[in-house]
């Protein structure tokens, strides 16, 4: 028992007075911060709205928070949207529900209820999590209120790596303000396919998650028959110690939020965690966004290619590619017959 | 160290018994007090001793009983010495025991010496100090230096790859290290005609690795430390030195030498040697601490005191010695680093007083040691690299360089090259061009409306597991995570093997939060309805235990071993094919297109082999559905290379004016039909 307290503390470079009785105390009592990121992706809900809606996901979450800070009384929550669309103003983008920049309530919440003065939970609950839930709750209901109810939007994108920012952002801050005594991961709730996320932030948030030891757990809710597409999700849990499940009882949702997503990270080294994927290390070319097997490799910056760009210049970092490798890359293979001209381009370097 | 001595008495006569170290062989004498009397002195050449016998220390009786031999057929004499402090007998006991356990060590140094000096010499280095001895000796060291020589250039030739390429002595020796390697040059070499020269192609790194690790000099290492002198059970010191460590001995501890110059004439060459071991110089130049508490020997231990620098230039009379020690103290010291200089000038009270090497005053021994082996270091650095001499210029420049306050100096600051990241690449794709188009509008609108009334009641947290549907899938989901979580600690068993040495029982854990959290959930639950018992938890913790895969366990039990390596050899096997088989497909050379062909036939028939695998266990539909999962990749993998070089070899053979042409080519092969057929496939 020692020796695995020891190798926790270890692993996560927190000093505490060795010693077992204090180091598995200081485990046990030590609190953790939770960032939830919920996708509502009005498409894929819409899509999805046979199996589970926004509704049942929101009972579910709210047990889920419950459950977070009734562990640990110093405990932290906090609860982003990946929103779609952007007005290019306020409305859209990635937000922060909890702890809300509009609820100016004091934490002994005089102005529970929403703003009809209606009690979106029961008001019976226990009061900490009531005042999580409601204004969980109250934010993201205002936040539906702006979604535009017609389909023809110019910028409807995938904002994953935007709310991944900012609660990397936040959990910095709390990093901060608690001398890094706080432990801290991210839960995905995911419902948008990957490949449209922009590939050099997404990459970005891993690494800096990866430094900053936050496990990055993904929910992914999809059809039965969905072909999961979740390579950078994928990716990030397998870089930082996460979870990755695929949901596939989407009525089971609590199940999974209280046995396989309530692993605190202290605990990852110990567990045995419930990932039920394969991690697929594939990537994406930078500028066709398809995944590739196999494909070219800028040498100055690392971006991936499917194809040699015709101005033969990094479309990244605009480094000047060789003309000489350039040439030599494009050598079509010679097969069979001899005096051949063919056109075809050819593969290097496999980028797995 | 002192002589011992004692008082003892012999036939009820009081006398003075004294061990002569300085002898060869030591003498033990006894000499009557009593002038008087006229007693024989007694003299034993402690060489002679065969036995010794004492009284035990309970007894009241102190007598010490030597047992000695004149020769190997005479008989044995014993001489009786009485003791009345028993202190005074223990004493001599123990030296002369000593004595006894080097004579016996020095014999079999001695003898081992001359096995290993061969019918050459006895003496290590011929015998050092005589001129010819020198000759020797420089000859061996132009010697070693021309074999460096050599080595290098012998080095730089064994890594060029061309050479290594064809140093089939080196790849037979790698081979033969490395099983795997083996097994994928046998199947894919031997077996199935991969040119060895394709193999060893790509992994020259690997040659090239194996011939530089089998090819390092051994520098010089301190080597006395690895002289251990063992004390066997029966008092003896077992040593044992190689002539070639005796040769880095005087090397690297010119003292050692001296001494050995100095008395190897009067003692013996075992002697010596034994002597040496049970030595305080061994000691303090092995870098021992504690090197004054042992009894030392009284030849050698004289040498302590000497110049451990002492070298050949100086003639080793012991008044010279004497003038070298002056000469050493008088010796000029950089004020700048002089400590004793400090003392003058303390700026700060204990300045130096924590660090007890910058003390002047306090445990010599100590610092006496800890410059024996800053003077070590010293020697053999410049015994390894003998290069050129130092100008005066350089000389200068390096005292300068060793004065200077190096971390006072300003940081150099790191130079970064900047990228200018194309910011337009890092945006997301629009995801209505995606997915947008197959949506029905109205629904669409209908369902966000629908969706901006979800909070407008109070959400109840209990429908959340109420109805019969979520009861039912709650109870899937836990089955699906148990299952998950098995599935990982197969796959990571030695990770799951560390955790349960360690006494934790991890499922038990992961078990124990999961229903901890369950029950927590319950209580938001009981909350908020009144309802208990809501949610099934898993409904045993299932224990994973690697050897039994049995029960209930959708996860099929290990390969049997044989089936496992024959699916790693193909594996391996046609890995090496894929390997080359790219390598040549990518390199667009016209002089490819023969050992391409080849390598596309043995992928095809590296396919054939993964089928016929596969087709050996169709009776075991679980087993089959297990390997065809393992190979899977492999099996893309194959399937990607084939279609890629057929879709080439289609195209190239369209492209040409006259494509019977081709075929005619193709048809000199004796694989055309299985082309053909290939086309077909292609082309449906
Ligand atoms: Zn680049």
């Amino acid at each position: 028992m020692d020796e695995i307290a020891d190798r926790v503390f270890q692993a996560d470079d927190v000093s505490i007075a060795a010693g077992s009785s204090s180091t598995l105390q200081a485990f046990d009592e030590s609190p953790s911060s939770l960032s939830l990121i919920i996708d509502i992706n009005p498409l894929q809900w819409f899509r999805l709205k046979d199996q589970i809606d926004l509704k049942d996901l929101s009972r579910s979450i709210c047990i889920y928070l419950n459950c977070h800070l009734s562990l640990n009384s110093s405990n932290k929550v906090n609860v982003l949207v990946a929103n779609n669309f952007s007005d290019g103003e306020e409305n859209g983008g990635s937000k922060i529900l909890f702890p809300s920049i509009h609820t100016k309530t004091d934490e002994h919440g005089s102005s529970f209820g929403n703003s009809q003065g209606k009690n979106l939970v029961n008001p019976n609950m226990y009061r900490q999590f009531r005042f999580v839930d409601e204004i969980f709750l109250e934010e993201l209901h205002s936040i539906l209120q702006k979604e535009p109810t017609e389909l023809n939007i110019k910028n409807f994108k995938n904002t994953l790596s935007g709310a991944l920012s900012i609660s990397l952002s936040y959990i910095n801050k709390l990093n901060l303000s608690n001398d890094g005594l706080l432990k801290s991961r991210i839960l995905i709730i995911s419902v948008t396919d990957d490949d449209s996320l922009p590939y050099i932030s997404t990459m970005n948030c891993i690494f800096a998650a990866q430094k900053m030891k936050v496990p990055i757990d993904v929910l992914k809710l999809d059809k039965k028959d969905g072909v999961n597409n979740s390579i950078f999700l994928q990716q990030a849990t397998d870089a930082t110690n996460g979870i990755f499940q695929k949901i596939t009882h989407p009525k089971g949702l609590v199940q999974y939020l209280s046995t396989s997503f309530l692993i605190d990270s202290n605990l990852r080294s110990i567990l045995i965690l419930p990932t039920n994927f394969k991690i697929d290390f594939r990537s994406s070319c930078f500028l066709t966004k398809k995944i590739i097997d196999i494909g070219y490799v800028c040498s100055v910056c690392l971006c991936i290619l499917s194809l040699i760009p015709k101005n033969h210049r990094c479309p990244v970092c605009d480094s000047k590619f060789d003309d000489k490798v350039i040439e030599k890359l494009l050598k079509k293979p010679v097969v069979g017959v001899s005096n051949t001209n063919g056109k075809k381009k050819r593969k290097i370097n496999s980028v797995m | 160290m002192a002589t011992v001595f004692g008082a003892a008495l012999v036939k009820d006569k009081s006398g003075m018994l004294t061990i002569h170290e300085e002898y060869s062989p030591p003498k033990l004498v006894w000499k009557s007090i009593d002038s008087s009397i006229n007693v024989p002195i007694i003299e034993i050449p402690l060489d002679r001793i065969t036995n010794l016998q004492a009284t035990k220390p309970s007894s009241a009786k102190m007598m010490l009983n030597v047992i000695t031999k004149e020769n190997e057929t005479a008989a044995p004499k014993k001489n009786v010495f009485a003791f009345t402090h028993r202190p005074t007998m223990d004493n001599i006991k123990g030296a002369l025991q000593q004595i006894v356990a080097r004579k016996k060590t020095s014999i079999q140094a001695a003898q081992q010496s001359i096995s290993e000096g061969g019918s050459n010499t006895a003496t290590p280095s011929g015998a050092p100090g005589t001129p010819q001895a020198q000759l020797q000796q420089q000859q061996a060291q132009q010697q070693q230096q021309q074999q460096i020589v050599v080595d290098d250039e012998f080095l730089s030739n064994l890594l060029d790859s061309k050479r290594l390429l064809k140093n089939h002595a080196l790849q037979q020796k790698v081979l033969i290290e490395n099983k795997q390697l083996m097994s994928t040059f046998q199947e894919a070499v031997m077996n199935n005609g991969l040119d060895p020269t394709e193999f060893w192609n790509t992994r020259i790194h690997l040659l090239r690795s194996y011939a530089i690790q089998h090819n390092q000099r051994k520098g010089p290492y301190n080597v006395l430390s690895t002289i251990k002198p063992v004390a066997s059970s029966d008092n003896q010191v077992d040593v044992s030195v190689t002539r070639e460590k005796i040769h880095a001995i005087f090397e690297q501890y010119p003292i050692v030498r001296k001494a050995y110059d100095d008395n190897v004439p009067k003692l013996s060459e075992g002697d010596f040697w034994s002597r040496f071991f049970s030595s305080k110089l061994f000691r303090k130049l092995r870098g021992e601490k504690n090197y004054n508490k042992v009894r030392g020997d009284i030849i050698l231990d004289k040498y302590l005191y000497y110049d451990p620098d002492f070298t050949d230039d100086i003639q080793g009379d012991e008044d010279e010695i004497g003038k070298n020690k002056k000469q050493k103290t008088n010796e000029h010291i950089d004020k700048f680093i002089d400590v004793f200089a400090n003392e003058e000038d303390v700026s700060a009270k204990y300045g130096n007083a924590p660090d007890m090497t910058m003390r002047y005053d306090k445990d010599q021994d100590m610092v006496s040691i800890l410059r024996d082996m800053n003077r070590l270091s010293k020697n053999m650095l410049s015994n390894a690299t003998k290069d050129k001499d130092e100008t005066l210029e350089e000389e200068e420049h390096e005292k300068e360089d060793q004065l200077a306050f190096s971390d006072l100096e300003e940081k150099e600051t790191t130079e970064y090259n900047e990228l200018k990241v194309n910011s337009n690449l890092n945006i997301a794709a629009n995801l209505l061009e995606k997915n947008g188009a197959k949506i029905d509008k109205l629904q669409y609108s209908k369902f966000i409306s629908n969706m901006k009334s979800y909070f407008d009641e109070e959400l109840d947290l209990a429908e959340t597991y109420e109805s019969e549907e979520s009861k039912k899938q709650i109870l899937e989901a836990s089955k699906e995570i148990s299952a998950a979580v098995k599935l990982n600690s197969k796959q990571s068993r030695q990770s799951w093997q560390i955790s349960k040495l360690q006494g934790l029982d991890s499922m038990q854990m992961l078990s124990s939060s999961a229903s901890s959290a369950s029950s927590s959930t319950n209580i938001t639950a009981a909350n908020n309805s009144g309802n208990n018992g809501a949610f099934p938890t898993p409904n045993s913790p299932p224990i994973p235990n690697a050897s039994s895969g049995s029960q209930q366990d959708e996860i099929i039990p290990d390969f049997p071993v044989p089936l496992l390596e024959n699916l790693r050899l193909t594996h391996s096997t046609s890995i090496e094919f894929l390997r080359h088989f790219w390598l040549h497909f990518s390199s667009g050379s016209k002089h490819q297109v023969g050992t391409l062909q080849k390598l596309y036939n043995s992928l095809q028939k590296s396919h054939q082999r993964v089928d016929a695998i596969l087709k050996q266990i169709e009776d075991n539909p679980k087993l089959c559905m297990k390997a065809k999962e393992v190979m899977g990749p492999l099996i893309n993998s194959l399937d990607k290379a084939i279609q890629k070089y057929e879709a080439e070899l289609y195209k190239q053979a369209n492209n040409d004016n006259t494509p019977n042409n081709g075929l005619t080519h193709k048809s000199e092969n004796n694989n055309s039909s299985s082309l053909n057929t290939s086309f077909v496939k292609t082309t449906t």
